[in-house]
């Protein structure tokens, strides 16, 4: 990252699990940690979460995810991101995520998982540390 | 391909990257900025603003919608504020399009007002987008402020959006945004004294350089009125062209322009000076009030030979 | 409710008291400088008939099945009949989600609570690339009617109570109940259960809006109205400050914001022509129990009587009942914790008790293993048998609102009702419910008090057992309940099969009139029953409603 430049960060709930609590939280924990949060709400499909990760050049992007939904919805995102060149940006993922499919979802590319309990504190650096 | 092929060709990525650097004003970016000039000047840039809770999100999500309707690529800055402390900021105006993103005709860019220069930033990153071949650019303000004047300054269309109001004067009328809108639009205009406001508006609102500002009344959750909004804004911009004023004006703005570039080089060369100690004496005068600013300033003056 | 010469008395010996604590306390200092309930309210050391001196028995607490129903809705409460056992499930195919019913119903539950895919919530049918992934999900996924007939396999409809846990596409999963009913020979006034139907708590917590506020409240009042004429057994709405607790606001904020919805349904009602007594009395409520175990008690306690007093005084109701606050209560998800989860038996065990010390009607207890995926069999089984306890071990249910009467619970009591009065006047003066989420106030309320709690996670300024202190190193062995992924493709090949299979033509026409109707001010019930019976799927209808009234978008509440 360029010395001076606002991390920008790219909170998305995909899929249709409308629960945002957990990506509110950290949208705001980042914000008040400095970084330019682009917060596009819940419902998102993976390609507007791709095209969006695109066009803001973010440095990360975080997707929320309750549903259980994560094991159709997350390679598929990893996948376009990869087939629109930004399969560098780092992804990190927070929900309800059983652990057979942490290690899947870490082994295709995720970067980081965090699930109920997790520091919205360790969070923030750990995205600090990534950027 | 070269940068300026790359961002020609509509390369998203490079744009996108592109426009981070005009945001930090790198010198990649300025440098791309000289190579891409010549291709800039064909889009219509439109400013949107409107206090905080008129609609203003949905609105231009309505308008770019309408715009593709009429097969018009279409650019959006949206800028957000940040906060003064911390530099963080909410991006959240992206929300409304988020129906929009997948448009490859579409490109949506969310700004923070962090710097003071979120003005000159705009100008820039809408030079990029038009090089870039959007027909269009609509820039969506805060709603709030000086930074929301210099931002909508760059717009060819300004647009300012309202809603109905029970109060006898528009408060519009106090941010003094009634000097320079080209087109009104009362938005939710389903609601309770829409039309009162109407005409309050049409009343206080005045010819400029021949043109009478349109009002037009929306709903923008239902889109109701927007197809009118988007000829208002078509009709200003045939207004421009057809006025003699367009090419007096954009040379009144390339002016102040290259004035500022010039005043901010001009500064920047000072500090300079400044920090090695030639002039410290002076400085240390000015503070121990044994010298007053005004004469400090003449005297470099005389000194650098100014 | 004391004598004057009792308080003064009490008053001096407790100034006497304190002053001795207080020379105590210099030397051995309390564990924190202030504590407060989860809502912030100041707990004082002790309370004494002082702070509850201005109650007054009759007026404030009365008798169980009395206004204001402080004590509780019925006359006999648990004496009369216990508790509804109400475990909220379905998940994958509705064959699957039969069959663990029909487990439930000969484990002893006594009533039904289905959880729908979220697909069906929000009107997609499940071959929708927005649906990619969610079919059968978070509970069963519903597309036509003969989903709702395989799901109702072998259980009379008459012999059951059905919760469902549905919102935006209600009017459509009761019109299917309905048809459903009539298949199997049930007439509607027989029919019995719920319908969620709380679509404003959805614009604020949880999210599954379709529609712009104003025709989404239209489709709520039309199924409480048709429900007023045709079916007498059914709760036609369940008005909800549980997602709105999950969202992260306090118990405060919850009763405030739930009650000030439960006005805005009750105001269109009004609107629409109906008389207060000719619907309130089947208007439900749903609430989260929460750890603060005084402070949740004492929630419900204050919910029951405040509406109670919203309907006689504000809305003029006649009828007792039209007064009664009846509530389902669910042990908030929450609080549970992927860490050590066996833990969370003890959590829900502990809100269990709270809601019914607080009188709850019905009960959902979450499996301990929810924060880790959806709950296993054996991990319901536990949460049912917590119920089972309670009401058959622990005697709390033997006598009636046996907190009533404690100086700190009654005091707590009168001190949420005041503060969540204090919120609905704010929400009235910015001209109702409708008004406070277009401008996004109560979003941001929630979103503040979320940020809050959690911030107190962090600081250690709340401990949260097992998450931030006494923590341990642990794989986890809960058992976990998988989804199987085949699940999609034969739900979509039994949506094609049901395409191909109706009779087009008939599919056409009833949702011809339906579009109609909706560009009408007619109510839709009898529309949408003429659709569903024509086996037309909820993405089909859901589409005819979303051209005629537009699509919602979530305002930027951070």
């Amino acid at each position: 990252m360029k010395k001076g430049k606002n991390i920008r960060v790219l909170i998305a709930k995909p899929g249709l699990d409308g629960h945002d609590r957990g990506a509110k939280v950290l949208a705001r924990a980042c914000r008040d940690a400095g970084m330019e949060v682009i917060y596009t709400g819940i419902r998102q499909s993976p390609e507007q979460i791709v095209e969006t990760a695109l066009q803001e050049d973010v440095d990360v992007i975080g997707l929320s995810i309750l549903s259980g939904a994560h094991m159709s919805i997350i390679p598929r995102i990893l996948e376009l991101l990869n087939e629109s060149g930004i399969g560098d940006i780092p992804v990190i993922v927070g929900g309800i995520i059983p652990p057979d499919d942490v290690e899947e979802l870490k082994r295709r590319g995720v970067k980081a998982i965090f699930g109920p309990g997790s520091s919205v504190n360790e969070i923030v650096e750990f995205i600090k540390s990534i950027t | 391909m070269d940068l300026v092929e790359r961002i020609r060709s509509g390369n998203k990525r490079t744009l996108s990257k592109l426009i981070t650097e005009v945001e930090y004003d790198t010198e990649t970016g300025r440098e791309a900025l000289r190579e891409l000039y010549k291709y800039t000047g064909n889009a219509h840039v439109v400013g949107i603003t409107g206090s905080p809770g008129v609609g203003k999100s949905t609105l231009v999500a309505r308008i770019v919608k309408e715009l593709r309707k009429r097969e018009i690529s279409v650019g959006v800055v949206a800028v957000d504020p940040s906060s003064p402390f911390t530099g963080g900021a909410i991006l959240g105006d992206r929300i409304r399009m988020q129906e929009l993103a997948c448009d490859p005709e579409v490109f949506i860019r969310s700004v923070s007002s962090s710097a003071g220069t979120v003005g000159r930033t705009t100008k820039n990153i809408i030079r990029v987008l038009d090089a870039a071949g959007k027909d269009v650019i609509v820039i969506e303000t805060i709603g709030a402020g000086q930074v929301d004047l210099d931002v909508l300054n760059v717009a060819d269309t300004k647009v300012i959006v309202l809603m109905p109001e029970s109060g006898d004067e528009i408060q519009m009328i106090k941010a003094g945004l009634l000097e320079i809108g080209d087109v009104y639009v009362i938005n939710k205009a389903d609601l309770e004294n829409a039309a009162r406001t109407k005409s309050q508006l049409s009343l206080a609102i005045k010819e400029r350089d021949g043109w009478i500002p349109e009002i037009v009344m929306t709903i923008a959750t239902s889109g109701e009125g927007v197809e009118k909004l988007v000829d208002a804004i078509f009709a200003h911009k045939k207004h421009l062209e057809d006025s003699s004023n367009l090419r007096k004006g954009r040379l009144e703005a390339v002016k102040s322009e290259v004035v500022e570039i010039l005043v901010e080089k001009l500064k920047m060369r000072f500090y300079e000076k400044f920090s090695n100690a030639r002039y410290s004496d002076i400085f240390e005068q000015v503070l121990d009030k044994e010298l007053d600013p005004f004469t400090a300033a003449e005297l470099i003056e005389k000194e650098e030979g100014l | 409710m004391f004598i004057e010469k009792d308080l003064k008395e009490i008053e001096s010996r407790k100034k006497e008291w304190e002053s001795k604590v207080t020379s105590l306390i210099e030397k051995y200092p309390e564990r924190k400088d202030r504590f407060e309930t989860t809502s912030g309210i100041e707990i004082k050391r002790i309370y004494t008939p002082i702070d509850i001196q201005n109650m007054s028995y009759l007026q404030d607490l009365g008798f169980p099945g009395e206004f204001p129903f402080t004590r509780g809705v019925q006359p006999t409460m648990y004496r009369g009949r216990l508790w509804t056992m109400r475990q909220y499930s379905g998940f994958g195919t509705a064959e699957e989600t039969n069959k663990r019913y029909r487990y439930l119903l000969e484990q002893g539950q006594t009533g039904l609570s289905i959880a729908f895919d979220l697909p069906t919530q929000m009107g997609y049918d499940s071959d929708h690339s927005m649906s990619l992934g969610e079919v059968g999900r978070v509970g069963v996924a519903i597309d036509s009617l003969r989903d709702m007939e395989i799901l109702f396999d072998q259980i009379p409809l008459d012999k059951v109570s059905t919760s469902m846990t549905i919102n935006a596409t209600a009017s459509i999963l009761l019109s299917m109940y309905i048809v459903l009913g009539e298949k199997q020979g049930v007439k509607k006034e027989q029919l019995s259960g719920t319908i969620q139907n709380d679509i404003l708590k959805e614009y604020v917590a949880r999210g599954t809006y379709i529609f712009p506020l104003k025709p989404s409240m239209r489709l709520v009042v039309d199924a409480i109205e048709y429900c007023s004429h045709h079916l007498p057994r059914w709760n036609s709405i369940s008005i909800s400050g549980y997602h709105m607790r999950e969202a992260g606001c306090n118990a405060i904020q919850e009763v405030a914001f739930t009650l000030a919805n439960g006005i805005a349904y009750v105001e269109a009602c009004l609107e629409r022509g109906m008389d207060v007594d000719a619907f309130a009395r089947r208007l439900s409520f749903f609430f989260a129990c929460h750890n603060d175990f005084f402070e949740e008690i004492a929630k419900f306690r204050a919910a029951r009587r405040l509406w109670a007093r919203i309907m006689k005084e504000r809305f003029d109701a006649k009828r007792p009942e039209s007064m009664r606050l009846r509530f389902h209560t669910q042990t908030a998800g929450s609080t549970l914790t992927a860490q050590q989860p066996e833990n969370n038996i003890v959590r829900v065990t502990l809100q269990a008790l709270a809601a019914v010390l607080g009188g709850t009607q019905s009960l959902h207890t979450n499996s301990m293993d929810e924060a880790l995926a959806l709950p296993s069999e054996k991990a319901v089984r536990v949460a049912l048998r917590t119920q089972q306890i309670l009401a058959y071990e622990s005697n709390v249910g033997e006598t009636i609102d046996p907190l009533a009467g404690s100086y700190y619970v009654e005091n707590l009591t009168s001190k949420i009702e005041e503060e969540a009065l204090k919120y609905i006047e704010k929400i009235d003066k910015m001209g109702g419910m409708m008004k406070a989420i277009e401008k996004g106030y109560v979003q941001q309320e929630i979103a503040d008090a979320a940020y809050r709690y959690q911030m107190e996670i962090e600081e250690q300024k709340r401990i949260i057992v097992g998450v931030n202190r006494f923590k341990v190193e642990e794989p986890v062995e809960v058992e976990i309940l998988k989804v199987d992924p085949e699940i999609e493709k034969k739900q979509i090949e039994r949506l094609n099969e049901i395409r191909s299979r109706r009779d087009a033509g008939k599919v056409k026409d009833a949702l011809e009139r339906l579009k109609d109707a909706a560009g009408s001010e007619e109510n839709l019930i009898p529309y949408l029953i003429e659709a569903v019976r024509e086996y037309a799927t909820i993405g089909e209808i859901c589409d005819v409603l979303r051209d005629v009234f537009g699509e919602y978008r979530e305002l930027t509440v951070v």
